[in-house]
Parts: structure tokens; C-alpha cells; sequence
């Protein structure tokens, strides 16, 4: 039993660090969401709440703040707030409410703007709630708590979501091999482990991604210290645990089936325990054409920035064939050109071949 | 005007322990027709509201998620604080809580407020400027024995919760100049109004003088009798009192309102004149070990009722916002008030304020008759969703606002009936409430009627006309 609670337990110092990125994590989404908060917060632009509550059949279930205020300052107010919680872990101040805070908000985005929130993001929440179930103090050594053991089990999941879903391997012998080895307490054999895992995040091609799921293995790190003594933390074992229960079936449901999962399904999309990783953006550009009232056509392209990533990221969701999402650009940029009479949007692939997305007519 | 604007503290106390009942059993009639109202399945859910009104504002809770537990918790946690008022424990904080929690669920379903929530809405809003927890509750005993308890509250939040009630009943006067009260047959009109009017309307049916008379009477009391309210001396109030609790009462007797014959009384509690409780005895001992156990729970004592001038200023000229709006609002749907200026009429949304009081007036243009929703099952059968018919019956139900389980429905079938936007929702809910109760008979089509019988001018029924108002079909 012993080696058991060494095999999912954590290291107090590495914790501490870990919380410490995490902090930084949150500050560089809220800036990045920043970034296109009038596109993507508000009831103004092209995805009022109503659309995703009417195209995300999930986002109906999940906790969102943004969604008691379609006004765009709502919006930048929480972003701002996420910053701050994000400035509050690295300073190590108000650690557990910023903690609580922090996995809130970024739920909250995930619900709010689906299309645009990727994979770093989903995993990013989920870290949060497992350090908000850790001890409140980050003494050194050795501790165990429904937080560790989720931490423990996450860096497992995140590898198999990861190898089926996004690089689509069905290396299951591999797969086995890394669980056993990170869950082996033997400090040479677990390191190794953790150096595969973090291999196989370095070479997942997400830059976000990645850096979370580093992150998330930071605290399984073995040290000599952690050798010595074990505490265990059971304040919090009951709750803690139904979490990770829903967590781990809604895992489950991803990978072997949603029927697995049925009876927590709804619960786990609400506090956003639903794991599913999806592929990023090929990278096809989209145009948007205008033509006015006069016979003047502008036609431009989204660029290549960060920004424009998340907007486009968005727009591959959708499909063809959605005038949808015309309406709603039309709707954006009607408001500031009143001799707006056509917009339609169209993606370019690789090869150039224009698909026209929508089109929408005053 | 000391004299005119102060409020008793035992009187408060006692408001504040009815207004906790009210808000509990509110909350459990509320949970009788909780799918139907407050879920993603109601007939106005979420995805509804953003669509149909996307500018309001308002940080509603309700609107977090659509999960329904979520919801079933808010309406716990509301019914927590609301036997937290009752008892007194933490006041101020506890009834701000109180109307925060009353006004997002008032505007998680619009549809189904009655003016009574309105009432109730804006008593805790002034409420929460108010020390109404000075006396029997755990906050008053955790106080030190030696400290002074006054018995009276003098300042802005007394002003502005007498004004309140004044307001009520003036603003409805205004808005009662119209025809059919001035001619006498308001409460002809009223009691012949078959989705609100209950079997006991029969006993004033035929008398048409009678009928007439109150009609006359209702404008003259509510005219003169809130001056009674704020009488310095304590007879005229409380005869004031009394009548104003005896009219809502009778309203309650001929008419289905339900919770608007009760929230009144809470102001009238909270007008209590100090005499009346000088009566009381006093259980010194019953206090002191009551005051033993509430200091283990807490150590707290209630705010002063005296208020920063800031606040004095924003309380008072809330209440002339309240004025404008008073007079300004209109029964008629989608108008604007035009005593408002457009970049104010947020506060109403955000602090309840709407004093909409112009109720059963114009009563001619009242939607009269009864609602049918018929649909076609999947076997042939034919039923009614909504007053839950099987076979399906078009005929005059034996009593019209009893058709309906809950006292709440008549609003939204007016709204909804007025309202194209809504009508495919509302029928839409009906089909999975009975589709989810009845999974091998599912309804293949349905339609929304009204059998419309307005009552004409010279007391005759019309004879019935069904409309039909909205097709549903489930396309496999």
C-alpha cells in the first residue's frame, strides 16, 4: 500500500514551482484571449451567446461567466481578472482562491467560445482544478491528496488522448509501458518514464499544448526528498474524489465510448471534465468580400498572427455551407459600413481553391 | 416628517420573518412547475432569451449554465437564505443575497412573474438599506445586553420604503383613468376574466350596482386610503391597514393571483405602528438562553439603521427614478418609457425597479377565453398538452384558471399569445414534457389555439372563436 501512495504522490517543492507556471500559463491565455475578445466575447460580434448555446450542444451545460453579459467589457473585465489571478499564483499570494479563480475563468472561456479555445486550454483548466484540490500549504516532501493522485492520472490520460486522438498512433504497448514506469515509485525508473512522456508532449506539435502538459509533469518529478516522507492529506478526499470519479468516466466515455460515461455525462460537461482533444487547424485562409451599395467590392484575407490563428481555428468548425457565419460578419461589420449590401466568406485551401463558406445578403 | 416616514423596528422584524415564509413557500409553488419554467426544456429558456433579448444586461445566475442541477441548487440555496432572513442571522448581507437571488429569478423566466414578485422585489431592495434585523433575530441576541435598542428607524431607506407603497397604489390610480374604471365596469371586466377569475365570482355576478360601486370605490380607496398609511396616529393607521390587507384579500377570494394577495401584506406588516406591539409581553428569560445560543453561532451585531449621505442621495433619487417610471410605464408591450432617457434604463433592469403598476387596466383588450394546445399522437390519438386532456376536449373547461395547475400561467399565455417569437417555444416544451412522460406516445403534431370570448361592453359573453395561433410538427 505504501508504494502505492508513493506511486501517486507529489513533491511539495516541485508543486510549488509547478503552481508558479501555471500562474504564467494563465496570464499569457488571458493575453492571447485578449487579443480577440470583441470577436469572440461579445453579443455584438460574430458569435453572439445565443449561437453557441444554439451550435455547441455542450456549452449549454458548462459554467460560464461570460455568458450573464454579452457586452464586450464583461468580457475583457474577466480577462483582466484571469491576469490577475495568473500574476497572484506566480507571486504566490491568495494561492487557493486564485487557483479556484483562475480554473472558473478559463472553464468559462472554454463554454463561451468553444472554436477558438484549443486543446492547452482545455488541459489547462483541468490542471487548475486538480491543484485546487492539493493541500493549501505546499510543505516539502512527499504528500498524497485527491489533487496528486489526479495529477498522477492526468499526465497518464493527456498521453493516451493525445496518442489516439490528436497524432492518431494506436500504440498501446507503448502507452503501457509509460503508465507502469511513471507509476513505478523507484526514482531512475519513474524520471525515465517522465522523460518519455515529455518527449512524446515536445514532439506533439502544439506549442500550447505542450507547454501545459510539461507543466502538469513538473510535480511528478521524483527527488530525494519525496523518498523520505509521505504525507498523506484526507481533508479533502471525499469531493476531491467524486471529481476525479467524473473526470476519470468522462475519460473513459472518450476513449472506449460515451456510454461509459452516460450517468456523469452531463455533470462533466458542466465543470468541463470532458477530455476531448481535437486535431489543430489545417491551415486553409479565409476571405471575406464586401460590396456596397455603390458597386465598390473589398475583399481581404485573415492573416497569419496569433489572433487571426484563434479566428480561423474557428471558422475551420464550422464547415461549409454555414451562412450562419456570414450573417454574423455581416451583422459585425454592417454596423460601421451602412452601405454594406453583400458580404460573403469564402476558405482558400492550400492548392487555392476558393469554397464559398456563406453569403449574406442586406 | 419624522412622524410620516418612520418605520418601526418590531414591525420591520416581523416583515422580515413573513417576507423569509414568503419567499420559501414561493420557492416550493415555483418548484411545482420547475421544467416547465426554469430549465433548458421551459418555454423560455436561455438560448431563448439571448435571442430575444440580447441587450439586457442584468448578471443573472440563472444564466451561468443550463445544467439542471445547477438550477435545483440556486432554487436550495434560496430557499437557505431565505430561512436565514426568517431567523435573522447575518441581515444585512443575508437580504442582500435575498434580492439578488428573487431578481435573477424573476428574469430567468420573465414570462412567469406576477406582480406580486414585483412587489416583493422591491421590498427587499429597499429592504436591504434597512436595519430590520434589530429585533428577533440571531444578530439582535449576539448583541451586548447593555447596548441601546431603538425601536424606530428614521432616514432615507424608511422614505424610500413608505414611498414604494404610496407608489404602488397612486401609480395604479394613474393609470386607472381610463374608461372602463371611470364608467364603473372595471371589476365587472375583472370578474368576468376567465383566465384569472375563480368559481366564487359568482356571488357578485349579479349585482351590477354592486359591481359598480367597487369599481368606484377601488379608485377612491386607492386614492386617499395610502394617506391613512403614513398617519402619525396609530388608529387611522392601522384602519388603513387593515383596509388595504382586506382588499387584496378579497382580491384573492375572486381572482386567481397568487402570490399578489400575500406580498402586499408585507409592507402592511412592516407599517405596524410602534402601539401595536407595546401590547406584547416580554419573555426576558426566553431572550437571555436564546441570546446564549446565538452568540456560540456568531458574534455580530446588526448595522445602524443611519446611512452616508452618499447613500441618502442615491436612495432618494431612486425613488424619484421609481416616479418617472411609475408614471411613464405603460401596460402596452415593446413601449418605451419616455420619461426615462434610453442610457438610464439599465437601473431598472438591474435593480427591479420597474413599477409596472398599471394592472387590470384597459380591461376590454384583455385576452379572455381559454388556451388549447392540441396534438396529434403518433397512434391516431388526439390530446391536450397544456390542460393535459386526454381525449382531447375543446369545450369550455368548468373553471378556466384552474386548468392550469399554477397561478403563474395566465401571464405567460398573454405574453405568448402576443408574441410570435415565443409561441414556437412554449409549444415546443409542451411536446417534450408530455414526450419525456409518455415515451410510447409521442406526438407527432401540435397546434396552439386560443378559443377567444371577450367580454363585451354591455355585460353579454361573446360567443367563442377559435384562433389558431401556432402549427408544430416533429419531423422524423
Amino acid at each position: 500500500m505504501n508504494h502505492l501512495y508513493r506511486s501517486l504522490g507529489c513533491d511539495g517543492t516541485w508543486l510549488q514551482r509547478a503552481e508558479r507556471l501555471l500562474g504564467a500559463l494563465l496570464c499569457l491565455y488571458g493575453l492571447r484571449w485578449l487579443l480577440n475578445a470583441h470577436y469572440f466575447l461579445s453579443d455584438g460580434g460574430p458569435l453572439p451567446r445565443a449561437c453557441i448555446l444554439r451550435d455547441v450542444f455542450t456549452s449549454r451545460y458548462g459554467l460560464s461567466l461570460y455568458m450573464l453579459n454579452g457586452f464586450v467589457y464583461w468580457g475583457v473585465f474577466l480577462l483582466l481578472v484571469q491576469i490577475g489571478c495568473g500574476v497572484a499564483l506566480l507571486r504566490q499570494r491568495q494561492r487557493l482562491p486564485a487557483i479556484w479563480l483562475g480554473w472558473l475563468l478559463v472553464l468559462s472561456y472554454l463554454v463561451r467560445a468553444p472554436w477558438s479555445a484549443d486543446n492547452g486550454a482545455q488541459l489547462l483548466a483541468l490542471t487548475l482544478l486538480w491543484f485546487g484540490l492539493l493541500h493549501p500549504d505546499r510543505p516539502p516532501g512527499l504528500q498524497l491528496s485527491p489533487g496528486t493522485v489526479a495529477l498522477t492520472l492526468q499526465a497518464l490520460v493527456n498521453v493516451a488522448v493525445l496518442e489516439w486522438f490528436v497524432l492518431g498512433h494506436s500504440s498501446e504497448f507503448k502507452f503501457l509501458i509509460l503508465a507502469v514506469l511513471t507509476l513505478t515509485p523507484h526514482r531512475w525508473t519513474r524520471g525515465l518514464a517522465l522523460a518519455g512522456l515529455a518527449w512524446t508532449w515536445l514532439s506533439a506539435g502544439d506549442p500550447w499544448l505542450s507547454a501545459v502538459a510539461l507543466v502538469g509533469l513538473l510535480p511528478l518529478i521524483p527527488t530525494t526528498a519525496s523518498q523520505l516522507a509521505l504525507e498523506v492529506h484526507w481533508s479533502r478526499w471525499g469531493p476531491g474524489m467524486l471529481l476525479v470519479f467524473v473526470w476519470i468516466s468522462a475519460s473513459a466515455g472518450q476513449l472506449f465510448g460515451s456510454y461509459v460515461a452516460r450517468p456523469v455525462q452531463r455533470l462533466a460537461w458542466g465543470l468541463g471534465l470532458v477530455q476531448d482533444f481535437a486535431a489543430p487547424p489545417t491551415p486553409l485562409t479565409f476571405e471575406v468580400e464586401m460590396v456596397f451599395s455603390q458597386g465598390a467590392v473589398v475583399r481581404w484575407r485573415q492573416g497569419h498572427d496569433l489572433a487571426s490563428w484563434d479566428r480561423r481555428r474557428h471558422l475551420l468548425q464550422l464547415g461549409t455551407g454555414s451562412a450562419g457565419v456570414a450573417r454574423s460578419y455581416y451583422l459585425l461589420y454592417a454596423a460601421r459600413r451602412r452601405r454594406l449590401r453583400v458580404l460573403s466568406l469564402s476558405s482558400l485551401n492550400p492548392a487555392g481553391v476558393r469554397v464559398e463558406l456563406g453569403r449574406w445578403n442586406r | 416628517m419624522r412622524r410620516l416616514f418612520s418605520l418601526d423596528l418590531r414591525s420591520l422584524a416581523a416583515c422580515r420573518i413573513a417576507t423569509g415564509l414568503v419567499i420559501l413557500g414561493d420557492l416550493l409553488i415555483r418548484a411545482t412547475e420547475f421544467r416547465l419554467f426554469y430549465t433548458e426544456l421551459s418555454i423560455l429558456p436561455r438560448l431563448a432569451q439571448f435571442e430575444i433579448n440580447p441587450g439586457f444586461s442584468f448578471p443573472n445566475l440563472y444564466h451561468l449554465s443550463d445544467l439542471t442541477e445547477f438550477k435545483a441548487l440556486l432554487f436550495v440555496l434560496n430557499g437557505l437564505l431565505a430561512v436565514a432572513l426568517m431567523a435573522g442571522y447575518r441581515t444585512r448581507w443575508v437580504t442582500v443575497l435575498c434580492w439578488y437571488f428573487q431578481h435573477c429569478l424573476m428574469t430567468s423566466n420573465y414570462l412567469a412573474n406576477n406582480g406580486g414578485d414585483a412587489v416583493l422585489s422591491s421590498l427587499l431592495f429597499w429592504s436591504m438599506f434597512l436595519p430590520w434585523g434589530s429585533y428577533a433575530s440571531l444578530d439582535s441576541l449576539a448583541r451586548a445586553p447593555d447596548q441601546a435598542r431603538p425601536t424606530a428607524v428614521y432616514s432615507a431607506a424608511s422614505v424610500a420604503f413608505i414611498s414604494q407603497i404610496l407608489l404602488i397604489y397612486w401609480v395604479s390610480v394613474y393609470h386607472k383613468l381610463e374608461p372602463t374604471w371611470l364608467s364603473g365596469q372595471a371589476v365587472y371586466y375583472a370578474l368576468h376574466s376567465d383566465l384569472y377569475s375563480l368559481p366564487t365570482r359568482s356571488l357578485l355576478h349579479p349585482y351590477l350596482d354592486l359591481l359598480q360601486f367597487l369599481s368606484c370605490a377601488t379608485i377612491v380607496w386607492e386614492t386617499l386610503g395610502p394617506l391613512l398609511l403614513i398617519a402619525p396616529w396609530s388608529r387611522p393607521r392601522m384602519l388603513g391597514l387593515l383596509g388595504f390587507s382586506l382588499m387584496h384579500l378579497s382580491f384573492g377570494f375572486f381572482l386567481r393571483l397568487g402570490i399578489f394577495v400575500a406580498t402586499p401584506q408585507l409592507f402592511f406588516l412592516a407599517l405596524l405602528p410602534g402601539a401595536f406591539w407595546e401590547r406584547w409581553p416580554d419573555f426576558p428569560r426566553l431572550r437571555e438562553k436564546a441570546g446564549q445560543w446565538a452568540v456560540r453561532w456568531q458574534a455580530w451585531s446588526p448595522p445602524s439603521g443611519q446611512l452616508s449621505l452618499e447613500t441618502s442621495a442615491l436612495l432618494l433619487s431612486l425613488v424619484f427614478y421609481s416616479v418617472l417610471q411609475g408614471i411613464g410605464n405603460s401596460n402596452i408591450r415593446g413601449r418605451q418609457n419616455p420619461l426615462i432617457p434610453p442610457y438610464l434604463r439599465w437601473v431598472a433592469d438591474w435593480t427591479g425597479l420597474n413599477q409596472r403598476w398599471a394592472v387590470f387596466v384597459n380591461l376590454p383588450t384583455l385576452l379572455d377565453g381559454w388556451a388549447l394546445v392540441e396534438a396529434q399522437l403518433r397512434d391516431g390519438t388526439r390530446v391536450d398538452l397544456f390542460q393535459e386532456t386526454d381525449p382531447f376536449d375543446p369545450a369550455k373547461p368548468a373553471e378556466v384558471s384552474r386548468a392550469h395547475k399554477h397561478f403563474r400561467w395566465p401571464t405567460p399565455l398573454v405574453t405568448i399569445y402576443g408574441e410570435p417569437a415565443l409561441q414556437g417555444w412554449f409549444v415546443q416544451a409542451l411536446v417534450w414534457y408530455w414526450n419525456d412522460r409518455h415515451p410510447n406516445r409521442r406526438v407527432a403534431r401540435a397546434r396552439f389555439c386560443f378559443m377567444q370570448e371577450p367580454t363585451l361592453a354591455d355585460y353579454e359573453d361573446s360567443p367563442p372563436r377559435l384562433k389558431v395561433i401556432r402549427d408544430w410538427t416533429n419531423y422524423p
